[in-house]
């Protein structure tokens, strides 16, 4: 988001990691919350870079998963202080491996190492415009969803009740809108980042079993 | 790559759905082997937790863009006690009232955030009222009114228009009146209350009424009644209301100041020992959850030493 406040030069696009945080499984708040403003607005662009290289999608996905992990893990976040480039260097460096790993390098990947060309974190002209077309994406993703799975997540997720509160509310099972839930999460997965329009957008099936 | 779905992401979305309500011990044991299996999971995992998080970033215009699903008559009595405690509590609210006659719940009920905490709590009426953390509030709803006691803390309240039911937020003896509209109320202790519109018309009364405030007005009422208000650009309101989404926004507050908002946030404490340096100044927008953060930033900037202790953090001056 462009913020036309003055940040102090040392915050300015920090969003360290609490040392407060309630233990998480995976991902604190804050770390989720950092991810979301600093790794996910990129998520399309790294892509977009990777698909340049002839990565294939399979193997997109795989980096863009290393990705997330690497940076999600971080116990301290205010370190960085040039996210997309850091993000950038990251899913280069994961890119690397994989080739090592393959055992087959190729050379339009080594040879760009020092051209990853997004060495400044200032938002182009293209990234503004984008940043203001996000709630509208929010907004025409969630709009397409299934009836129930949007419901779902409206209530649970936008209106914040709980899952219990979201079943009565609809007067459903709570395993029921687990699965719905897991369906929304999985259709904005393949959404936010990876860019599918919405209408090509698929409608995956989250289980195998029927409602 | 349409109707491409990758199966570790399916797995991922299944397991945070799964996780969203209490998980018993054997499905966290499983969860964490699955982690632990591929870093892949890990990060999809981290992954699907942040696209949730885009939503919820969101929620504020999405609530206005999008008709949702209105309570039945039946569980619209339960939705003011699942508010307003545990599952445990919400489920035997709901048992009580499935199986006993239905009465207008008159009875206060009330609603409480700890340190660093926010709560949005969902209202019978359809309002929604978003706690600030360290806030205590009492919800009385009646038939020809919305009473709201601000005992402590601050709070945003988007009413849902009925104009025969008055909404009024009282606070440090001050009401503040609301028919249909967007606003937000502070009271914190040794501050004088503060009262926000984002949008329509609230009236800010004590006996009697004492001033009118429009969207984007901000004001202050000082103990005695007095009101002083004035019209603040929309970006200003935003940051005002920036604890929304956890974040502490400074603007030329006092060293002593922040380190007051941040004891809402965290029991980690900011002490300044030195007037001097409590007095200094500091502009900016930090995560309200890391007081620590905030004091090494304060320290980078301002020249500082941020000293750690076990319950505290100290800002001194350097070599001192």
């Amino acid at each position: 988001m462009a913020e036309s406040f003055p940040y102090t030069r040392a915050q300015d696009n920090k969003r360290p990691a609490a040392a407060f945080d309630r233990p998480e499984p995976a991902g604190s708040q804050a770390q989720i919350s950092w991810l979301e403003q600093n790794l996910l607005p990129h998520e399309r662009e790294i892509r977009a870079w990777l698909r340049k290289k002839r990565v294939s999608d399979v193997e997109i996905d795989d980096i863009i998963q290393e990705t997330y992990a690497r940076i999600g893990t971080l116990d301290d976040l205010s370190v960085i202080t040039s996210p997309k480039h850091y993000a950038f260097q990251v899913a280069h460096s994961i890119l690397l491996n994989h080739l090592r790993r393959r055992a087959i390098v190729s050379i339009t990947a080594e040879g760009d190492l020092d051209t990853l060309g997004v060495a400044c974190d200032q938002a182009s002209p293209e990234e503004e415009v984008a940043q203001r077309e996000e709630l509208t994406r929010v907004v025409d993703t969630i709009a397409t969803l299934p009836q129930r799975t949007r419901e779902v997540l409206l209530l649970r997720r936008v209106a914040g009740l709980s899952q219990r509160e979201t079943a009565d509310r609809l007067a459903i099972a709570e395993k029921t809108v687990e699965k719905h839930l897991a369906r929304a999460a999985l259709i904005l997965m393949n959404q936010f980042g990876r860019g599918i329009k919405a209408r090509e957008r698929n409608r995956p099936d989250i289980s195998d079993s029927n409602d | 790559m349409t109707n491409r779905v990758n199966e570790i992401d399916r797995q991922a979305a299944l397991w945070l759905a799964k996780l969203d309500r209490d998980a018993s011990a054997s499905d966290k044991a499983a969860f964490e082997a699955w982690l632990a299996a591929d870093i892949r999971h890990r990060g999809a995992y981290l992954r699907a937790k942040t696209v949730m998080a885009h939503v919820n970033r969101h929620r504020f215009p999405l609530r206005a863009r999008f008709k949702f699903p209105q309570p039945g008559t039946m569980s619209r009595r339960w939705m003011m006690f699942g508010g307003a405690g545990t599952a445990i509590a919400a489920s035997l609210a709901a048992a009580f009232f499935l199986t006993a006659p239905i009465t207008t719940p008159e009875l206060p009920v009330s609603y409480a955030t700890g340190l660093g905490e926010h709560r949005d709590v969902h209202l019978a009426d359809g309002s929604v009222m978003t706690l600030d953390a360290a806030t205590k509030l009492t919800v009385r709803l009646t038939k020809d009114r919305r009473e709201i006691a601000l005992l402590q803390g601050q709070a945003l309240f988007q009413v849902a228009k009925n104009k025969a039911r008055p909404f009024i937020v009282s606070a440090h003896g001050i009401g503040v009146r609301a028919v249909g509209t967007r606003f937000a109320v502070r009271a914190v202790e040794q501050q004088p209350l503060r009262v926000l519109v984002e949008e329509g018309i609230v009236r800010v009364e004590s006996d009697h009424p004492l001033a009118e405030l429009t969207a984007n007005m901000r004001a202050t009422v000082s103990a005695s009644g007095t009101v002083t208000s004035n019209t603040v650009a929309p970006q200003e309101l935003a940051q005002d209301l920036a604890w929304r989404d956890g974040r502490l926004v400074f603007r030329r507050a006092t060293l002593s100041e922040a380190a007051q908002e941040f004891a809402r946030y965290s029991s980690t404490r900011i002490v300044i020992p030195d007037p001097a340096i409590a007095k200094l100044t500091i502009t900016g927008a930090f995560d309200g959850t890391n007081p620590s953060g905030f004091a090494m930033a304060v320290a980078h900037s301002l020249d500082l030493a941020a000293i750690p202790g076990t319950h505290e953090i100290r800002l001194i001056r350097k070599n001192s």
